[in-house]
């Protein structure tokens, strides 16, 4: 499954949910993670578009519903996402 | 309704900061603000007061919480739950700022505050930047569709704050005196499970599916800058490049105005002399009162201009990226982008920083920042700083633009940075435990700062600033002036004065101590009263040179004056202590309020003390074998 954090600066996707790796024990904090995207905006059969990325990737910037939103690799991490066609 | 003093009616101000909520509380209250703490947390309680049309009192309460009532901290929830529990302060209506540009983000917070079932008034904000960008909506079908009223504002225009009035007016008719239900239940039965917050948006995209012909088109201005700002190469130089136009700026555009105060309090002291008959009266005038608080207002230009700085970063929108970029480097020492605002902030002020630390949702990463905030270079080190860089660094131009002074402020400045990381990478990795929050932050369109917003912003530093000059630097400069003039020496001393008086005294018993340091009794002097405030070692110097020359003719400056006592070593030595010394009374205190800790407290202090000692160690044993 591609992940929100492999995509590249300028790639579209639609956010199928939150899979991810569930055991990560690096990552306790998912459902907060999860709940707290969600209420930036990060839905499942949302658009985002991903615009920035800091040194070394991280954090990422993505346009997502209207706003424009900086959230974390291991954040991005646990987003599933579909590639879109660039048109 | 005939209103009376005793019949205010509150309200409660709900929205996100981005969609201009500020503003519009200034805009609504204007002077009328009263800022308090909640009890029992640390949550800033910001209200106001104003008058509608029809002449209801209104109490306009500021509520924490940015696009979501739970976005926010265990503190903030604590804190709105307390506002709601109480029957006599809890909001009888709620005023909600949203983003126009915005709809799709900020409507769920319209959404979470219909289950509190009160009265509400959407304030559809920042109107023309929306529309520039293409947005038409139908108003009617939106109020239809959403169920409250809502009123197209601009901020900082005057039109939609009197309409926005109106309507407040319209609300307080609509508040139904005696509720059953506790409003309190209702703030609680608010759910913020991963379905209700779909949910939330689902309904918002089919209100807007309805009530929006065209929708705001995504910001190109934004989207081009940002392209370029965020730069995964360009980015990091760029934010660096800003930076050191503001230090160059804080240093060489201030020396003007600078100037002018000089002169200004050279003149006072010349007219107290020409019209005061030779006194000790006199010289506490002139020496104590006049030098000293002269010496520390004398840096007012230089924290105005830092702080235009730090408020047009901030009203623009870059102060976030500057936080995206730095995220990494915060992340490599156990931080997160959203601590580099707070020390940002340190960078004017450690007070307002580690206030400002209360937006960090993990408490662990929330203590680290405040214990690194005191480090950062604060616009009290400034005085210190200007004051030995320009007496012992030549003004020498490096590379055809750069001021040899302004590169080694921004030395000093680095250096803080850096050691400011160490400690926090140490601490969080050896000395405090916790969990860390997820990183989840906004980054708002650009904009052009709002002039008020700056205006108001500076007029409070300027305030807290001279005020602190009026008290309590004042009487430092009074008491020092008189540790520093008693005892008088006797007629035919060969010492100067001041090495008889208390201050020479105090300051020769702490000599052996920071002698390796290369410090001499004329900086234990300043030492000891400058942990209330940093910047009162220059005033003491300025009375202790002023003491110590009033036998000798000639009118040397303080920095000639220092140059011509203390060797280069020495001056370093001072700058590199002063970049850690945990020399501010009111820093601690603050620190002491947002931590809750005695213990956290006592080791920062403890830890910043030790670091002072051993970088002026190091510096002058190092710097006495080169020059």
């Amino acid at each position: 499954m591609l992940r929100l954090a492999s995509l590249a600066i300028g790639e579209k996707a639609v956010i199928r949910g939150f899979e991810g790796d569930r055991r990560d024990p690096n990552f306790p904090e998912r459902e907060l993670a999860v709940l707290t995207l969600m209420k930036a905006g990060f839905l499942p059969g949302a658009e985002v578009c991903v615009v920035a990325r800091g040194l070394g990737g991280d954090p990422i910037a993505c346009d997502v519903r209207g706003a424009r939103v900086a959230i974390g690799r291991t954040e991005a991490e646990i987003v599933d996402v579909d590639r879109m066609r660039i048109s | 309704m005939n209103s009376s003093s005793e019949h205010v009616i509150s309200i409660a101000l709900a929205g996100a900061p981005n969609a201009g909520k500020s503003t519009l509380f200034n805009r609504l209250t204007g002077g009328h603000q009263k800022i308090g703490n909640y009890p029992g947390v640390t949550v800033e309680k910001k209200s106001g007061h104003l008058q509608t049309p029809a002449g209801h009192h209104i109490e306009l309460i500021d509520l924490p919480g940015t696009y979501s009532l739970d976005a926010q901290s265990e503190d903030e929830r604590i804190a709105v739950e307390s506002l709601f529990a109480e029957r006599s302060s809890c909001p009888k209506a709620i005023l909600v700022v949203v983003d126009a540009s915005n709809l799709e983000r900020s409507l769920g917070l319209v959404l979470e505050l219909k289950k509190l079932d009160q009265p509400v008034l959407i304030a559809l904000n920042m109107m023309d930047l929306a529309i520039k960008r293409g947005l038409k909506l139908n108003r009617l079908i939106l109020e239809k569709e959403i169920g409250y009223p809502v009123i197209p504002t601009v901020a900082v225009n005057k039109r939609g704050v009197e309409a926005l009035l109106e309507g407040i007016d319209a609300l307080v008719e609509r508040v139904e005196p005696k509720k059953l239900s506790s409003p309190l239940e209702r703030l609680k039965s608010i759910e913020f499970t991963a379905e209700a917050i779909e949910d939330r948006c689902r309904t918002v995209d089919g209100i807007l599916a309805s009530a929006l012909i065209e929708p705001t088109r995504a910001d190109r201005v934004s989207a081009a800058l940002d392209k370029v700002l965020l730069h995964p190469i360009l980015g990091i130089p760029i934010l660096l490049f800003v930076l050191l136009l503001v230090f160059e700026a804080v240093f060489t555009w201030a020396s003007v105005p600078m100037d002018w105060i000089e002169s200004g309090v050279a003149a006072l002291t010349a007219l107290v002399a020409n019209s005061v008959p030779e006194s000790w009266f006199r010289d506490l005038l002139s020496e104590g009162v006049i030098g000293g608080v002269g010496s520390v207002v004398v840096f007012l230009p230089q924290i105005l201009i830092l702080f235009t700085f730090i408020l047009i970063l901030e009203g623009s929108g870059y102060m976030a990226r500057a936080s995206f970029l730095l995220n990494r480097i915060m992340s490599s020492v156990g931080l997160r982008g959203q601590a580099a605002v707070p020390l940002l902030s340190s960078f004017a002020c450690a007070i307002p920083g580690i206030m400002a630390t209360r937006t960090i949702k993990s408490p662990r990463e929330r203590l680290l920042t405040m214990m690194i905030a005191p480090l950062m270079t604060c616009s009290a080190r400034l005085p210190v700083y200007t004051l030995l860089v320009g007496a012992f660094i030549p003004a020498v131009t490096i590379a055809g633009f750069f001021d040899l002074r302004g590169l080694v402020m921004l030395a000093l400045f680095l250096v803080a940075v850096l050691s400011g990381m160490i400690v926090a990478w140490l601490l969080g990795r050896f000395a405090i435990q916790g969990k860390s929050a997820p990183f989840v932050m906004d980054l708002p369109t650009y904009k052009l700062p709002s002039p008020l917003q700056i205006v108001i912003g500076l007029w409070v530093r300027a305030k807290f600033f001279l005020r602190r000059a009026g008290t309590l630097i004042l009487g430092i400069s009074v008491v020092l002036w008189v540790l520093s003039t008693y005892p008088k020496a006797p007629e035919d001393s060969l010492v100067p004065a001041i090495q008889t008086s208390y201050a020479g005294q105090m300051g020769a018993a702490l000599e052996p101590l920071i002698e390796p340091l290369g410090f001499d009794w004329r900086i234990a002097t300043g030492l000891v009263p400058g942990f209330a405030a940093r910047e009162v070692m220059v005033g003491a110097l300025g009375t202790v040179f002023a003491i110590e020359d009033a036998e000798e003719s000639g009118m040397a400056t303080l920095q000639e004056r220092l140059r011509s006592t203390w060797g280069l070593p020495t001056a370093l030595a001072l700058l590199a202590w002063y970049v850690f010394a945990p020399q501010c009374l009111a820093t601690f205190a603050v620190f002491r309020r947002e931590s809750g800790s005695w213990k956290w407290t006592a080791f920062t202090f403890a830890y910043m003390l030790g670091l002072a000692y051993l970088s002026a160690l190091v510096t002058f044993q190092l710097a006495s074998l080169i020059f």
